[in-house]
């Protein structure tokens, strides 16, 4: 039997109401000093297969998919199974969760970590306290506006003369060059205004501008518990006066991408882990 | 706490995130019939980042006015060469542009 981790809590008691974690596996705390890692026992002959996660409208609420014998189907009821514990954790603690799929061997390995990365674990708890992340993920029209640029960039725009095959090679490139600056240069402003709209709330944010020509932003943002309600009124009135972006705005959630250790932790203890 | 989930096209959505997924899995499969293919396309996907980086280099030098014609004209014909070196190389081994174009993490995709 193998040790499945959902997260490290700022409490070492025991937890105060029955959760049910992956294979119906009782979710416990196990103590260590002043703080504890939440966990369920888990069966070690089911062996998970390397699968990208299914789409959104695939998955499925259904725990009979465990009597199921095929692996695969599985994995989608394991991955919401996960964020139940999270989330139920999530109101009565501060947490900071495992990746899904965090497997130890034995109670001594999870000890030796808690032993090896309790400073880092409580600096984090202590840093995150009271702290929930929002996501914000924006698609724009990317392509049209990319076209756009390219349709206005003219000849006259080149610097140099046409007097060779290299010069016109050279022309080509830097008009590919000057259109993606002129893009990219849009894009960061439409995201410097979107973010405008919610730096007076948060606390530290996580950006990656055009992850995809259409993919404008996705952001998570680390706020208080307190500014929730005005980070969501702040949303609500970026999507009036920016209505012309689509908008996936989700939370609250764990502060999982705030989260800051020193040390690599658990690759070196964990039986596998599902994202490399 | 209730979750707030608010978006008027999760399709969307869902269809833009599935474009993400990495070209390269996370675990690279070794298999004896397929070794020389992924070998090249190791290799080739290395050199097109080079190439790419080289290429970029260059217009920012050009834009800034830092090189005199001859300059540009050598450069022009080095990048044109090696291009079509590498579309030769690409064809050889059945590689597309796609098959190349590894996700740099923070810096996006290669192309």
């Amino acid at each position: 039997m193998k040790i499945y981790c959902y997260s490290i809590i700022n409490s070492n008691h025991k937890l105060p109401c029955r959760i049910k974690g992956l294979q119906a596996g009782a979710v416990y705390n196990i103590p260590y000093r002043d703080i504890g890692i939440v966990v369920s026992e888990f069966n070690e002959l089911f062996t998970p297969p390397v699968i990208s996660i299914p789409s959104i409208s695939s998955i499925e609420r259904d725990e009979d998919c465990e009597k199921n014998h095929s692996p695969a189907l599985f994995m989608p009821a394991y991955v919401l199974k996960h964020e139940d514990v999270v989330e139920a954790l999530m109101k009565n603690f501060n947490i900071l969760p495992f990746k899904f799929f965090t497997v130890f061997n034995s109670n001594d390995d999870i000890l030796a970590v808690m032993e090896n990365y309790y400073n880092d674990f409580i600096e984090n708890l202590d840093r995150l306290y009271n702290k929930v992340e929002f996501g914000l993920k924006v698609i724009w029209p990317g392509k049209i506006i990319k076209n756009h640029i390219s349709k206005t960039y003219t000849e006259n725009n080149h610097i140099l003369p046409e007097d060779s095959p290299a010069k016109t090679f050279i022309n080509e490139k830097l008009k590919n060059y000057r259109i993606e600056k002129k893009f990219i240069d849009k894009a960061n402003n439409c995201v410097d205004i979107i973010n405008n709209c919610f730096n007076k709330f948060i606390i530290e944010k996580r950006i990656e501008t055009l992850k995809s020509t259409n993919l404008l932003l996705n952001a998570s943002y680390l706020v208080s518990k307190e500014k929730v309600n005005d980070l969501q009124k702040a949303f609500e009135s970026l999507i009036i006066t920016n209505g012309g972006f689509k908008y996936l705005f989700s939370g609250p959630w764990p502060p999982y991408n705030f989260i800051r250790l020193n040390k690599k932790v658990v690759q070196n203890f964990t039986e596998r882990s599902m994202y490399g | 706490m209730d979750k707030i989930l608010t978006t008027d096209s999760p399709a969307l959505f869902i269809s833009e995130m599935a474009k993400l997924n990495p070209v390269i899995p996370k675990r690279i499969t070794a298999n004896p019939k397929n070794v020389e293919h992924g070998l090249a396309k190791l290799v080739l996907t290395l050199i097109e980042l080079i190439r790419k980086l080289m290429e970029k280099q260059a217009m920012k030098r050009i834009e800034k006015g830092s090189l005199t014609d001859e300059e540009i004209e050598r450069l022009g014909e080095t990048l044109m060469k090696l291009e079509n070196k590498m579309d030769e190389l690409k064809q050889l081994f059945g590689l597309t542009d796609r098959d190349l174009n590894i996700n740099l993490g923070p810096l996006g995709d290669l192309m």
